[in-house]
């Protein structure tokens, strides 16, 4: 037991009948620690996680969470924001986050204050009498937000949360995480959007085919990705046409709008590809040579 | 604990807050009585009825005797003369009036009569309470009048002779014997047919319920915070609250109008009012095979619930659920006629039948003392069962969307879940 960590996983196995989901999978995650749970769908990371919550039962492993198995009093600490959510529809909002804090043990009263300061907050002040089913899609999702930290939880985990917000309420929630980190509180952020797992996590874990491939702070798997000569090229030019299709150079574009990403094949310098646009009789506007994105990162992985 | 009860409160308020709970409350007695009350309101209008009928009579000699009869006398049964004519062609002609409409029906009597040959009666309309309670009476009379006569018996002694006997019936019960003119028939139909109501009503509300985190995406988040036996008992509590609710504020209402009933005159003569096999102990048992049959069947319910995705899909799983509510009410009618034979009381213990069958012998007066802790027994064994399976079909169901399971994959839930 180690009181200081949020999240222990060791040797999770789970199978549904010959369908390995989770593969011998360990994980630990500090308090007060934001880290990125990533890999494309189907990777495994749901499964991770209810298996973690003991909504369903591993095959075999041990889970510690908060310094305790997850019992129901451990898990009373902890905040889950599915993938797959809704929320009761005929029921009033104010009293549906009221229902939420109580199954944590927050009791009714606090659990109204508490509902009411976050609704305040969202922007939702106006709606704490409304039913449920009457709020918009993105409305439905800061409450269902709310819901996940209203009892003051010390561990949040959080599948997809950003997934279908506007901008503003993206950045409005990405401020809360960050606060809720800054309170004290770990965060397991499970995502296939590397933008945002770049922007808040300090580390991260990649899952692919049911096997984690990745795991460490980011800093370090960025430098790793470095050290092994993974680079990333910014390019800007007028011509060249088709040079960023050859497949000898060119692993992997992606196309910003004013440049291109694009990750090199191995073994292939920056400075080749400089020359080969050159060559093309390309006029170069912009080249930078920089650490790969974790997208980059992420990709190269999950095609090994 | 607290957990278990924020559940219950949910489920309660979110059913008793709604239009639903309301509109049921009001509509089922009005609807119930209207049931009882339109059959009888067209059997009394029926048999004040003048039916217009004709008669052939080939004896020559019937016909007389038949009109003497206390249904021509008391004008139930009104005579119409047949035209003239041929046999085949009177018959015909009736045949017309009948089609027509001038004329209910007609009897034909042949010449053979009084040495044992039959009558027919020609109608449209031929129930059952027509031939048998009607005619069959009057020309057997009419018949037997005749042959008296015939033997050279004074009239009065004719009159002694083919005079209708009543049987009144009286049923013997514990505290003694009651006058029974079919009251206690009646109270006990009714109150299966409560019981059966109300355990369609529930039961098919914890089906809604079962589906409802499935279809609302809700079950993942409650599922982190309480275990599925948790939610799964909440919510049978919580409807079940709802349910003794509603029977409650019934329950009030009828007890308030019987007491406004009982000061008034004009109940106070109604005979059939009286002796009523009602009393407390019959509430209570009615009370307790509710919660009983309830449970029973809310947790068969919830299984179908568990099964389906959504709510419509559960309503197509539920008919074998409700098949087997159905089936006591088509028992029903054995019971009422011998409620004291073999098949009756069997019958009546069968734990999925037992809420409607035994509330019904129970009220007819023919339970024994020791059949109420026995079939509350076999009542908890089947609740624990149901609930064992339920439990566990309900955990794996939870999470499993989309595909709905085939048999062998539901087998495979209730022995690893």
């Amino acid at each position: 037991m180690d009181g200081n960590l949020a999240i222990r996983l060791e040797n999770i196995h789970k199978q549904y009948g010959t369908k390995v989901a989770v593969d011998d999978f360990d994980l630990t995650v500090p308090r007060a620690t934001i880290c990125g749970l990533l890999g494309p769908n189907g990777a495994g990371k749901t499964t991770t996680i209810r298996v973690m919550l003991d909504i369903i039962g591993a095959d075999s492993g041990s889970v510690e969470l908060l310094g305790q198995p997850p019992t129901p009093e451990a898990r009373d600490r902890i905040g889950y924001l599915p993938e797959e959510r809704g929320l009761y529809p005929k029921m009033k909002v104010l009293e549906l986050l009221e229902f939420l804090g109580e199954l944590k043990g927050t009791p009714r009263r606090v659990g109204r204050q508490r509902a009411s300061r976050w609704l305040e907050r969202l922007d939702l002040a106006d709606w704490a009498d409304k039913k449920a089913q009457d709020l918009s899609r993105g409305m439905q999702q800061k409450v269902q937000f709310i819901g996940t930290v209203l009892h003051e939880p010390e561990l949040l985990i959080l599948d997809e949360p950003f997934s279908g917000l506007d901008p503003l309420n993206v950045d409005l929630l990405k401020e809360i995480v960050l606060e809720e980190k800054s309170r004290g509180a770990a965060v397991l952020l499970s995502t296939h959007n590397m933008d945002q797992a770049e922007r808040l996590c300090e580390r991260v874990v990649m899952i692919k085919d049911a096997r984690k491939v990745l795991d460490g702070p980011l800093t370090e798997i960025r430098r790793e990705a470095w050290l092994a000569g993974q680079r990333q090229v910014l390019l800007a030019m007028e011509g060249g046409a088709g040079l960023l299709e050859d497949r000898s150079l060119v692993a992997d574009v992606e196309d910003r709008g004013v440049c291109f990403a694009v990750s090199l094949q191995e073994g292939v310098e920056p400075q080749q590809l400089l020359e080969a646009a050159m060559a093309a009789g390309a006029i170069v506007h912009h080249f930078q040579v920089s650490e790969p994105s974790l997208h980059e990162i992420f990709v190269a992985r999950a095609r090994e | 604990m607290s957990k278990l009860i924020a559940v219950i409160r949910r489920e309660y308020m979110a059913r008793v807050r709604t239009r639903w709970f309301i509109v049921i409350t009001i509509l089922a007695p009005v609807l119930m009585i209207g049931a009882m009350a339109i059959p009888v309101a067209l059997l009394v209008r029926e048999s004040d009825r003048v039916l217009a009928v004709s008669v052939i009579d080939e004896s020559g000699q019937l016909l007389e005797e038949l009109l003497a009869t206390e249904v021509f006398e008391e004008g139930r049964l009104r005579y119409t003369p047949p035209p003239d004519g041929e046999p085949a062609m009177v018959v015909e002609a009736l045949r017309q009036q009948v089609l027509g409409g001038q004329l209910s029906g007609f009897l034909y009597i042949g010449a053979d009569v009084l040495e044992g040959g039959a009558i027919e009666y020609w109608g449209r309309d031929v129930g059952l309470t027509l031939v048998d309670a009607t005619l069959e009476p009057a020309t057997t009379t009419a018949v037997r009048r005749l042959q008296a006569r015939m033997l050279g018996l004074e009239p009065s002694d004719v009159a002694q002779l083919t005079r209708e006997i009543e049987v009144a019936a009286y049923r013997v019960t514990e505290e003694g014997a009651a006058r029974e003119e079919g009251q206690s028939a009646v109270v006990a139909h009714i109150l299966a047919l409560m019981i059966y109501m109300v355990v369609l009503l529930y039961g098919a509300m914890m089906l809604r319920a079962a589906v409802a985190e499935k279809a609302t995406k809700t079950v993942e988040i409650i599922l982190s915070s309480v275990r599925p036996w948790q939610l799964m008992l909440g919510k049978t509590l919580g409807v079940g609250a709802v349910g003794l609710t509603q029977i409650g504020i019934w329950l009030a209402v009828a007890g308030l109008l019987l007491l406004y009933a009982a000061g008034a005159q004009a109940f106070a003569d109604v005979e059939f009012m009286q002796d009523l096999p009602l009393g407390v102990d019959t509430g209570l048992l009615f009370i307790g095979l509710f919660l009983t049959g309830y449970f029973v069947y809310g947790g068969l319910y919830a299984s179908v619930g568990a099964i389906a995705s959504s709510e419509h899909e559960a309503s197509q799983l539920q008919f074998p659920v409700t098949l087997l509510v159905i089936i006591p009410l088509l028992i029903i009618p054995i019971v009422l006629e011998s409620p004291t034979s073999n098949a009756s009381v069997i019958l009546s213990w069968i734990p999925f039948f037992t809420p409607v069958l035994f509330i019904a012998r129970y009220a007819l007066g023919v339970v024994e003392v020791w059949e109420i802790p026995l079939i509350f027994t076999l009542q908890i064994l089947t609740i624990l069962c149901v609930a064992w399976v339920g439990g566990r079909i309900y955990r794996v169901g939870l999470l499993m969307t989309g595909k709905r399971p085939t048999l062998p994959e539901l087998v495979r839930w209730i022995r690893h879940g």
